[in-house]
């Protein structure tokens, strides 16, 4: 399922405009502690995290993580935003809280 | 000339602490850093500053030197330690940050009593919301705070598993100006070299002591003319740095 598939399907606002939404996700990976998901976090996936500083992009880029969404309807910087689209990576935002966000990708990914 | 050198120990909590213990008075702390003959000490209770003001009245003109600081707890869960020029300076931040922290009360039998104590070691009052908690302020907005205001920042045991820089942000990386980083276990540095992107900060350690016989039990010595604000962060910049001459030897993962 591509980045984009997965936003339409999840409501997800896309914060970064057009790019990098054609990359494909596999599967999923929930964590606020970066050497956790450094260590742990599945290629291709997409990443839920409540943290927003610019170390997440870094971290993104090292594990080929295609996208990131905050949830909670958490304030992004624009800063953030910029440096993301320059590395490609696409940052979704959700209302809802980040169990719900889990298992509504879960059940996504897992029908995919 | 020689330069004299000075033994400095710049994490300490005090009974404004929940963690800490009650013990930790003004005037046991003067005493304690006396006795293990500390030249420099900060007061860095989580997210607030105001007993540093005690301790430095119990040093008196005696010593030892008493800095203003804070660890203060970022919305990334990231503690850092802030060393502040003067009083007024250390207040603001304290006023900035209470206003940014979760309105929870402390619940003392679980964490604690959070006392501010005077230089005699009467109580001057207790404080009410829990200080155990991250403050609003972001990891980047608190270093620009602390660099428009004469101010020095150090991530605390940056290579702890909790409230580490490392374990909770993946990297040191180069873009922020810190002014050392403080590692709480040396035997663990070589695990986190790797993840120090930024190898030109200096690399300290102190005793982050809870208990009046921790403090000073990790230390480091500067070289500095008097032991003033102004001549620690001029000392503070030319302190080694491990980072760069131990090189980045492969670590294991952290979790």
């Amino acid at each position: 399922m591509t980045v984009r598939e997965l936003a339409e399907a999840l409501n997800l606002e896309i914060l970064t405009g057009g790019v990098g939404l054609r990359q494909e996700v596999e599967h999923g990976y929930v964590s606020d502690l970066l050497s956790d998901v450094i260590g742990n976090a599945p290629e291709n996936s997409v990443w839920v995290t409540v943290q927003r500083h610019v170390n997440i992009l870094g971290v993104a880029k090292l594990k080929n993580i295609a996208a990131i969404i905050t949830p909670r309807g958490l304030k992004i910087d624009g800063e953030l935003i910029e440096r993301a689209r320059a590395e490609e990576i696409v940052l979704l935002r959700s209302e809802r809280p980040a169990f719900e966000v889990v298992g509504m990708v879960y059940g996504i990914l897992k029908k995919a | 000339m020689r330069v004299p050198l000075f033994s400095c120990d710049f994490h300490i909590h005090s009974t404004l602490s929940p963690c800490s213990s009650l013990d930790m008075s003004s005037r046991a702390i003067v005493d304690r850093a006396r006795v293990v003959g500390l030249d420099i000490i900060a007061i860095t209770d989580h997210n607030m500053v105001e007993n540093g003001q005690y301790v430095a009245a119990a040093a008196g003109a005696a010593g030892p030197a008493v800095l203003f600081g804070m660890e203060l707890q970022t919305r990334e869960e990231v503690h850092l330690l802030m060393l502040f020029p003067d009083f007024e300076t250390a207040m603001e931040m304290q006023e900035t940050v209470y206003g940014l922290l979760p309105p929870i009360d402390n619940d003392p039998d679980y964490f604690g009593d959070q006392v501010v104590v005077d230089e005699n070691d009467t109580i001057i009052r207790f404080e009410k919301r829990l200080l155990l908690n991250s403050s609003a302020i972001s990891i980047d907005d608190a270093v620009a705070w602390a660099r428009a205001h004469g101010s020095l920042v150090i991530p605390s045991h940056i290579e702890s598993p909790t409230f580490g820089l490392v374990t909770q942000l993946g990297f040191v990386s180069e873009g922020i100006p810190f002014d050392a980083l403080e590692v709480a276990n040396e035997r663990r540095l070589d695990a986190v070299l790797p993840f120090i992107l930024a190898k030109d900060l200096p690399i300290v350690t102190f005793s982050d002591a809870h208990y009046l016989s921790d403090i000073g039990k990790k230390r480091i010595t500067l070289s500095c003319g008097e032991p003033t604000f102004a001549e620690v962060a001029k000392a503070l910049r030319s302190f080694g740095n491990t980072a760069r001459t131990r090189g980045g030897s492969a670590g294991a993962p952290l979790l």
